[in-house]
């Protein structure tokens, strides 16, 4: 299936890749844009690659990860000496001691320096053929477009964070050296899981553990795991052919530490649960309640990876806040598949270019102009700061003279009218200084996003509070009442819950996608109930 | 036993209560909180919690090292819910005990109590999980638009009273040395007391001299539990002698702000955040979103939050907040602090964290932050309108700590730091709802 997607490296002209998710309503454009398509079908492919051909113990175990069957080709191992040079720059960088909130500010170190040296490792790494295609003139060359992808699966430097948006980037680098004719189709799809993509995986606990980074938007215990995805897919595809009850372990089985701690090394799911098992305290099913009820799914394995995927394209492909920062370029294109169409009405995105981005999921508010990575960009201070939506306090009590005012006022204004656009108020004055270099002033950096931060899920113009377990996010401009939808709409939507500041995908399943939720807003129930 | 007795009963057992009791208690719940002011006042002593998360078993936790509820009065600053995985009962038993005992525990609103928050964090989750139907959810976000938005803790003393250490050399000489004026004192894991310090000490308390390392269990040896003397209960009240002493300007702590999140630009006085309507939905800028979103950070002046809500806000704007409204101290939460909490700004603001070893993993501790009473002071005692507009007073006595040499004038405040619930016996549920990519 790669070789239709393939790109030939002698005409094609590589672009600089550009954030181009902007907002809640360019969802529907990715979802249908060849980069979605691209991704999405290297998923299903390295999944059925290592799903066994057959239902025996030999099948089965031909797909496990420490199999000696695995042919490991030259171009993956220089993918995994790649990670293993990036890994060692760890040592080089030792985390900072001292208080700290909580992410460790060495991380940023380590981030900057495989940033610098990111170019002569993909020169030394990269098949040679990428390597030595040059830029066309109106164009950049094959490395830059695919570094950007690469640098953007490491985390935020930013917010000290990692999470599925950024397993989401090297993934793609994956499968554009995939793509540019870099592996074999047929032949390299075990090793590259395998080796390349599970040393990055323990690249990225090695990570995560040294630096303390945080689970980007973390949903805390309601949420799949803190930062991984891709390893569940694949992890239950290795098990996959093989009827419950037989071989290997079952589903159920993740609760038992024997099991785990025996089947992590060959078995990417099980790895995945024993990183958890590592970093977390207390009772499995409490802070991980959604792995747990997985592993009662009627169907084993397959149904588990049948579900991981559909889970996969609603809640990180599907998900503004977690493929917002996801770039665009010649390889994952902004065009749409040819066939497809947008619905009509809606505004083409891609005449809205904004400023390069690196990878990485964002964390913050989506509606914020803050950009996600301020060494990337141009962009003037100004607007980074939030004179575009003017601070309005504009509820109408606080107009009213303070002298009179003790206590709560007698006569609620009603909590809805809110008139929009209020004047900034003239005591803010944002000092320029810090909200440039927000939000790192100075060493105590705030790391947004994570577990200890709580971003806000709004979003600017068309996000909104889209949550609710239905359909993409109603409309709503900063400055307005939050829109609580009053009831459900477009049950079954592909974008559900677009929330922001986090990448952490999963909440409980059973309200996801067209599960239908009805509830009235608060105003009107108070009035219900006051009848 | 009443019914509300027994659901409190059935609550601290950490099992959800049926769903039409949820609803009367919500309902009992809303009629007190709407009688409440934005900002509630609330008298010393008292015991200020920050965010609570759904650690369950944390919260009973917090109960035994603080003191049970009606026992010590507490003030818990919001958020109760998300993340964790007993949000609902550690909200409804928070709630319950709000409607049982409405003078002894004070709520007040965190960002996320928010149906907006609370959607996408995990408590809609929970309360699907856990009834089948939002409607408690529904039920817990209409209580929670009634929240207070902070609370003005008045009449604390200035001083705590030192915890006696049984025996402990070093320590029992600290504290006749701090014994006329304990300003802060930290009671580590086990009840051991880490940290006295005395009013005429300059130097300030923040995490830098009091890393995860200075505390006992992180250390190797530590007497655990040997020293402890605060008797849980009446912890907040350890001042209950009143201390005069001539050394210091005044006998009172003066008012705190306790808030969720922080200050707003909006809002130059207390008296501003009485003006706004505070029963509806979060929104989502503007003075509300502020006080529950904003953030201290070592700025200038404002500054833009990286939540996307509310602002940073730096030193000069604490202090200018503070000295025009009186005020010796701004207790806030919202923030995970590692050693569970961090006095800021020449301790005019401490970020008090109540959630240890948050999601499971941080390895954090938590704390509260125990505010005596203060005796010696009627005036200050005898109501919130009264301190409000007493502001000669407290005016002269701001002045007095900000211009002179004296550094703090906080109130005496005393940290009980705690670790995570042990997790022995929580049992195993059989029933594994299937998420519905799995159906």
């Amino acid at each position: 299936m790669a070789t239709p997607l393939a790109i030939p490296l002698s005409t094609h002209t590589f672009r600089q890749p550009k954030k181009l998710i902007n907002n809640n309503e360019d969802l529907p454009h990715f979802l249908k844009s060849k980069a979605h398509h691209l991704i999405v079908s290297y998923i299903q492919h390295f999944s059925n690659a290592v799903t066994p051909e057959g239902s025996d113990t030999k099948s089965t175990e031909s797909r496990y990860a420490d199999s000696p069957a695995i042919a490991v080709s030259h171009a993956v191992s220089q993918i995994v000496e790649l990670l293993a040079t990036i890994g060692a720059i760890i040592d080089e960088v030792p985390p900072v001691e001292g208080p700290r909130r909580f992410g460790n500010v060495a991380f940023r170190t380590w981030h900057a320096t495989v940033e610098s040296r990111s170019l002569e490792l993909l020169q030394k790494y990269l098949p040679e053929s990428i390597v030595n295609t040059p830029a066309k003139e109106d164009g950049v060359s094959a490395l830059e477009e695919l570094k950007v992808y690469l640098l953007g699966g490491f985390g935020s430097a930013q917010r000290l964070d990692y999470g599925t948006g950024h397993e989401l980037s090297f993934f793609a680098f994956l499968c554009g050296i995939w793509v540019l004719g870099g592996f074999e189709t047929g032949k390299d799809e075990l090793a590259l899981i395998f080796k390349a993509f599970d040393a990055y995986l323990n690249l990225i606990r090695k990570l995560v553990l040294t630096y303390t980074l945080e689970p980007a938007g973390s949903h805390g215990v309601w949420g799949l795991d803190d930062h991984s995805f891709l390893p569940y897919i694949f992890g239950s595809a290795q098990l996959a052919a093989t009827p419950e009850g037989m071989g290997p372990p079952a589903p159920g089985s993740i609760i038992q530490d024997s099991t785990v701690e025996r089947e992590r090394g060959r078995n990417l799911y099980f790895a995945a649960i024993g990183f958890i098992k590592d970093v977390k305290r207390g009772p499995f099913w409490e802070h991980s309640p959604y792995l747990y009820d997985i592993s009662g799914a009627i169907g084993g394995w397959k149904k588990i990876n049948q579900g991981m995927m559909k889970m996969y394209a609603a809640e990180v492909l599907g998900k503004f806040p977690v493929v917002q920062h996801f770039p665009f370029g010649s390889i994952f294109s902004w065009d749409l598949v040819e066939g497809t169409e947008l619905p009509t009405g809606f505004p083409s995105v891609s005449a809205t270019p904004t400023q390069a981005s690196g990878g990485g999921e964002g964390t913050k508010a989506p509606w914020s102009t803050i950009p996600s990575d301020p060494s990337q960009t141009t962009s003037v201070p100004t607007t980074r700061m939030r004179v575009s939506t003017p601070v309005s306090q504009s509820n109408v009590a606080n107009q009213a003279p303070i002298s009179a005012l003790r206590g709560p006022p007698t006569r609620m204004p009603p909590p809805f009218a809110r008139p929009q656009a209020a004047s900034q108020p003239p005591n803010i004055t944002l000092n320029p200084e810090t909200t440039t270099t927000v939000p790192v002033p100075g060493g105590f950096a705030p790391a947004i996003g994570g577990v200890a931060v709580t971003t806000a899920p709004w979003a600017k113009a068309p996000t909104g509070p889209s949550g609710f377990g239905k359909g993409s996010g109603g409309g709503e401009a900063v400055g307005l009442e939050p829109n609580y939808p009053d009831s459900v709409a477009e049950v079954g939507a592909p974008v559900r819950r677009a929330r922001s500041g986090s990448v952490t995908v999963g909440e409980t399943g059973s309200l996801a996608g067209g599960k239908v939720v009805e509830y009235m807003n608060s105003h009107n129930q108070n009035q219900e109930e006051a009848k | 036993m009443s019914d509300l007795d027994r659901a409190i009963e059935q609550l601290r057992q950490c099992r959800p209560i049926p769903e039409l009791q949820v609803r009367e208690i919500c309902f009992k719940a809303r009629e007190i909180l709407i009688e409440e002011a934005n900002v509630q006042i609330v008298d010393a002593p008292v015991t200020i919690c920050g965010d609570i998360h759904g650690q369950f078993h944390d919260l009973m936790e917090l109960f035994r090292v603080g003191g049970d509820c009606p026992d010590t009065n507490y003030l818990f600053m919001g958020d109760f819910v998300d993340r964790g995985f007993y949000s609902l009962e550690s909200f409804l038993l928070l709630l319950c005990l709000k409607v049982r005992y409405p003078d002894r525990i004070t709520l007040i609103r965190g960002n996320h109590e928010s149906r907006q928050i609370t959607t996408v964090y995990g408590f809609y989750d929970e309360c699907i999980r856990k009834y089948g139907s939002a409607n408690v959810w529904r039920y817990c976000c209409d209580v929670f638009d009634y929240l207070a938005l902070g609370a003005l803790v008045i009449g604390a003393g200035s001083s705590v009273q030192p915890t006696r250490l049984a025996d402990g050399e070093d320590a029992e000489a600290k504290v006749r040395e701090a014994e006329d004026e304990v300003e802060i004192e930290v009671i580590g894991l086990g009840g051991v007391v880490t940290r006295q310090m005395s009013r005429r000490d300059a130097g300030m308390i923040n995490s830098t001299n009091l890393t995860p390392s200075a505390l006992p269990h992180l250390s190797s040896s530590s007497p655990a539990g040997a020293l402890l003397t605060g008797v849980p209960g009446t912890g907040a009240s350890g001042n209950s002698r009143g201390i005069s002493n001539a050394n210091t300007p005044a006998n009172t702590g003066g008012a705190v702000l306790c808030v969720h999140g922080g200050l707003s630009p909006l809002i130059d006085s207390v008296d501003k955040i009485r003006l706004l309507d505070r029963k509806q939905e979060v929104p989502h800028d503007g003075a509300m979103c502020d006080l529950l979103w904003s953030d201290p950070e070592e700025i200038d002046g404002w500054g833009l939050s990286p939540r996307g809500a509310g602002f940073l806000f730096g030193a000069d704007i604490v202090k200018q907040f503070n000295h025009l409204n009186n005020l010796t101290l701004i207790a806030r939460a919202h923030q995970l602090v590692m050693e569970g909490f961090k006095e800021m700004f020449d301790s005019s603001i401490v970020t008090v964290w109540s959630a240890p070893n948050y999601c499971y993993r941080c390895g954090n501790v938590a704390a509260i932050l125990e505010l005596g009473e203060d005796n010696s002071n009627a005036v200050l005692r005898s109501g919130g309108e009264e301190v409000l507009f007493n502001r000669e007073n407290t005016r002269r006595l701001a002045s007095t700590y900000m211009g002179g040499s004296m550094k703090r004038g906080g109130p005496g405040r005393r940290y009980r730091v705690f670790e995570a619930a042990a997790q022995d016996s929580r049992g195993m549920p059989s029933k594994k709802p299937m998420p519905y990519y799995f159906l």
